[in-house]
């Protein structure tokens, strides 16, 4: 098995450690970190968020595999200074003004950071005006926002609608989820996409592009 | 009209012993779905970023709601009596753990702050801890202003591994099973017998009401002490980790007392079949969320649940879900506790209720 190969199984079973090595041993190896990124890491979180779609696994499972890829892209990145890694998308994410709950949300930055996307997370209880102010920042393809409470969902709504009156980039979609959240709610509101899970949030992503 | 308090009781009993009866047990909650919006004297707490002190919670401002409270629950034909809690926005588990209580324009949450596992102590003291102190002048103002007329209960209780998330914060709480399942344990159990204690006091001091007790929050009459708790972060957990860490902490809980009552949110369904081995464990509460699944993709799993355990079902239904619900199960230990925003509001569904029962 090739270590890229090895560095693949290890981070979808989150074993930080051992993949921490193999990264180590294939950087001096010669392997070139784009190589490592795409064929290990993005491989492996694409197995991980297959098996979370289907019930073989569950949030602590994601979780570990998620640190174990954040623990190689730690090594990796500052050996990609200058270098322009491939990026699916660039998307801005938060939870919407008022709500707290932010595990969701970062499982659902962990499975887009896997599948190849760049995240620009703002964290929790982010106002309109902030999602606004990133939008312009980053010029991101995607808005992605969460309300885990039915009393912030309309938060959901209020973003859009200010993002939408400041005339920013009209191919700007934007994606919402939360365990209220119903893709008949995303109709009402003017979402482009809704996902009801993490792994199916980049889906959601993928069928937009 | 109300039924006489005797029916009402009867009808509480054949709950608790799934015996045959014409229809299920049926309660209502007037007002907003969230328990924070129900009190006016709770409006000053919901301010941005604000730390909340117990000095700030003032226990004489609540009484007028209760009251008001009170009284609506008396408009309403219903089964339930309506039981006053210590306010149950505050996160009071939380804050008699240590956590900083902050208000927000539409709740009260609690900030994680334990960096460290080995920081946290072998033991709340409770009698030197002002957020138990302030939960105990709750709770003997409210039975001093009952009079008798209505019981005193448990309110929200986050159970063990939602205590270990507020202090953790959720994604580290989950990598504590992982990294330090050792530490992890001590502090779950701690929160665990934190929680027992707690709620032991609380029935110390509540006197008994028509012959028993009740659980707050649900509004559920029961002939003995009870004690009821939630787990919503057991959905991010797998069944492994809820067996092997947090099952056993449940299953103390529930034995505590001889009623017990364990609130499930669907997303954490998954825990379902642990619970219905837990032989202490009276009454499984699932909740309808607004995000579903539905009623009708529910009623399976609901069915399953009644024929191990009572089951109470929670939630701002509609008649079409209501008279899924009286079809589709059997009435024998089955409770419906419905969330509508008026008294007018209850009566159609009570008739949907009352029209399409069949006695079992």
């Amino acid at each position: 098995m090739s270590i890229i190969d090895q560095i693949r199984d290890k981070t979808a079973v989150g074993d930080m450690n051992t993949v921490a090595e193999l990264t180590n041993q294939a950087i001096a190896d010669g392997i070139a970190p784009d190589d490592i990124i795409q064929h290990g890491l993005i491989e492996a979180m694409t197995i991980v968020g297959d098996k979370f779609k289907k019930n073989e696994i569950y949030v602590p499972e994601m979780l570990i595999a998620a640190r174990a890829m954040k623990t190689a892209l730690g090594i990796l990145k500052p050996l990609m200074v200058g270098q322009e890694a491939k990026r699916l998308a660039k998307v801005v994410i938060g939870t919407v003004k008022g709500d707290l709950h932010d595990i969701g949300k970062n499982l659902v930055s962990i499975m887009m950071e896997g599948a190849g996307i760049e995240v620009m997370d703002l964290g929790v209880d982010v106002a309109p005006e902030k999602f606004l102010e990133a939008i312009k920042a980053h010029q991101p393809q995607f808005l992605a926002m969460s309300a885990l409470l039915t009393t912030t969902m309309p938060n959901l709504k209020t973003t859009i609608d200010v993002v939408a009156e400041a005339g920013v980039d009209q191919n700007l979609k934007v994606l919402i989820g939360g365990a209220p959240v119903t893709q008949k709610f995303a109709d009402e509101i003017g979402a482009d996409g809704y996902a009801d899970n993490a792994a199916t949030a980049v889906d959601a992503i993928k069928a937009l592009l | 009209m109300t039924a006489h308090v005797s029916e009402r009781l009867e009808r509480h009993r054949k709950f608790w012993k799934h015996a045959s009866t014409d229809r299920l047990l049926v309660g209502f909650t007037i007002g907003s779905y969230f328990p924070v919006h129900r009190f006016n004297a709770a409006q000053g707490l919901l301010q941005e970023s604000q730390r909340i002190w117990p000095a700030m919670v003032a226990v004489e401002d609540y009484l007028e709601d209760y009251e008001r409270l009170y009284r609506l629950s008396e408009e309403v034909e219903q089964d339930l009596f309506w039981v006053a809690e210590p306010f149950t926005g505050i996160p009071w588990m939380e804050a008699m753990l240590g956590c900083e209580i902050r208000g927000a324009s539409d709740s009260i949450w609690a900030a994680h702050w334990l960096d460290d596992l080995e920081k946290f102590p072998d033991r709340i003291d409770l009698d030197q801890n002002p957020w138990f102190q302030k939960y105990m002048e709750f709770v003997q103002r409210l039975v001093q202003h009952s009079r008798g007329r209505f019981a005193v209960g448990q309110p929200i209780f986050r159970g063990p591994v939602d205590m270990l998330a507020a202090l953790r914060g959720h994604d580290r709480a989950v990598l504590d099973f992982f990294d330090t399942p050792e530490q992890t344990r001590r502090v779950l159990q701690v929160a665990t017998e934190t929680f027992v204690e707690t709620v032991r006091r609380h029935q110390a001091a509540v006197p008994r009401i028509q012959g028993g007790y009740a659980i707050g929050f649900y509004d559920i009459w029961c002939p003995a002490q009870a004690i009821w708790l939630q787990e919503d972060s057991s959905a991010l957990l797998n069944p492994t980790m809820y067996r092997e860490f947090i099952f056993p902490l449940d299953h103390r809980i529930a034995g505590t007392f001889d009623y017990s009552l364990f609130h499930l949110h669907p997303a954490s369904l998954f825990v379902l079949d642990h619970l219905l081995e837990m032989d202490p464990l009276k009454v499984i509460q699932i909740n309808k969320d607004v995000g579903g699944p539905s009623i009708s993709a529910m009623i399976p799993t609901l069915a399953e649940v009644l024929r191990r355990k009572c089951l109470l079902i929670w939630g701002a239904l509609d008649s079409d879900e209501v008279a899924e619900i009286v079809e589709g199960l059997s009435p024998r230990g089955l409770a419906l506790h419905l969330v509508v925003e008026s008294v007018e509001a209850a009566g159609p569904l009570m008739e949907v209720i009352r029209s399409r029962s069949k006695p079992s």
